[in-house]
């Protein structure tokens, strides 16, 4: 399995998941998979390159979350 | 009637607004993007709800540990992935909102008009006598500045910034994408005022 | 920060920039129209007709000297070359030369009370709109925040 540091998402100086979820554990499992791997299959990165607003807590998967759980 | 400030206040003045807004906000310095809010008003109104609806603290933690664990399953959500995944140094405010570049739309026509009054400067219709010179009035002026604006609006959407962003935040970071984008509007510019001066003499 | 206070800061930036736009003469197509031109149609350079180029220049060097000094370790966003850098520079000068503005010149002008540049504002929100569209089809955004 050969490991690329050039995969990394372009955009995750910018990525609101950071400022507001880096500090909690869970986020390096989504980083792994995510920034670190098939960054092209994130939805905010599908919703950047489409030029489209993100909500700050969109997930990579296309979860939103929000109080009273979470909404697609 | 007070005349036109004098440059330096200009250089004083623009040149420390993109520091002092990145110290306050957080953000780069730059207008087109917040117009680029205004013109997608949907999309907009609808991400502004879901931040408004943004848990936060011990929800926060909890909704996320319970997606974490729907999409990775057990081993990976509690694995030696789980860690903290914190960016190195200060991060980036908020992303202003379609509310936020409305305020900012408003204001800055606001301190414009303020800003002539205050210098007892009467208030006109158009562009002023150079520009008739050049346009005439009527319906072909009217035309004209459609015109430039979709161009203005298209250019700096398509270049991802403009005068502010890109001529001063960009450029004074010395990004490579902004020193371009400006010499090129800057090179434009100049190349259709001098076209428009030799056609009509001004 | 909270939402509320942030507006108000957003605002009043923007009533800063508005206010300084307008009384430095930025709002003055004649006077946009001699900065373009080095003042060749206005008698020539001097520092009289070159006072808008010294202020925009003046201010990015300042800006350059004031992020060293204050925000060297900083990180703000990257801006690099892109497909739509080049194009969307040269419309977007063309664009000022005509109107006079750019987008934050166009509003303020709007705000002076010059009802004609009304017309300048329906068209920068009509070309924003429409290139977003078309950026989003060709796939030319980069998705990184510009502001």
């Amino acid at each position: 399995m050969s490991e690329t540091s050039a995969r990394t998402c372009p955009n995750t100086a910018t990525c609101s998941l950071f400022p507001r979820l880096g500090l909690r554990a869970s986020l390096g499992v989504w980083t792994a998979f995510y920034c670190e791997s098939k960054y092209e299959e994130c939805a905010r990165y599908k919703a950047a390159r489409a030029g489209k607003p993100i909500p700050d807590l969109m997930l990579p998967n296309g979860k939103i979350l929000r109080i009273g759980g979470e909404r697609t | 009637m007070r005349s036109y400030w004098p440059w330096w206040t200009g250089a004083v003045g623009l040149g420390l607004l993109p520091l002092v807004y990145w110290i306050v906000l957080r953000r780069p310095f730059g207008v087109s993007g917040l117009i680029g809010r205004l013109v997608s008003v949907g999309d907009e109104l609808s991400v502004a709800k879901e931040n408004a609806a943004a848990p936060t603290g011990e929800a926060l933690d909890a909704l996320l540990a319970a997606a974490t664990l729907e999409e990775f399953g057990r081993e990976a959500a509690e694995g030696p992935m789980a860690v903290a995944a914190p960016l190195p140094g200060r991060p980036l405010g908020p992303r202003l909102g379609i509310l936020d570049a409305a305020a900012f739309v408003v204001a800055m026509g606001l301190g414009g008009l303020v800003a002539r009054l205050w210098a007892g400067r009467t208030l006109v219709l158009g562009m002023g006598d150079s520009f008739t010179r050049s346009f005439g009035s009527g319906l072909p002026a009217l035309s004209v500045l459609l015109a430039g604006g979709v161009l203005v609006g298209a250019g700096t959407s398509l270049a991802e910034g403009c005068s502010t962003g890109h001529g001063l935040t960009g450029s004074s970071r010395l990004q490579p994408g902004s020193l371009l984008a400006t010499a090129c509007f800057m090179g434009a510019a100049m190349c259709v005022s001098a076209l428009l001066g030799w056609r009509v003499g001004l | 920060m909270r939402s509320a206070p942030r507006m108000a800061a957003v605002a009043l930036f923007g009533f800063g920039l508005g206010f300084l736009l307008s009384s430095l003469g930025f709002t003055d197509w004649g006077e946009v129209h001699t900065m373009f031109t080095l003042g060749f149609f206005a008698g020539g350079p001097s520092p009289g007709t070159l006072r808008l180029l010294f202020a925009f220049c003046g201010a990015v060097m300042l800006s350059l000297v004031a992020f060293r000094a204050f925000a060297r370790r900083d990180n703000l966003p990257r801006r690099a070359v892109h497909k739509g850098t080049v194009i969307g520079g040269l419309a977007f000068g063309a664009g000022w030369a005509l109107t006079g503005g750019c987008p934050s010149i166009a509003i303020v002008q709007l705000g002076e009370g010059r009802v004609t540049a009304g017309a300048s504002v329906a068209g920068v929100l009509l070309g924003t709109w429409v290139a977003r569209k078309a950026a989003a089809r060709l796939r030319w955004q980069t998705g990184s925040c510009s502001d």
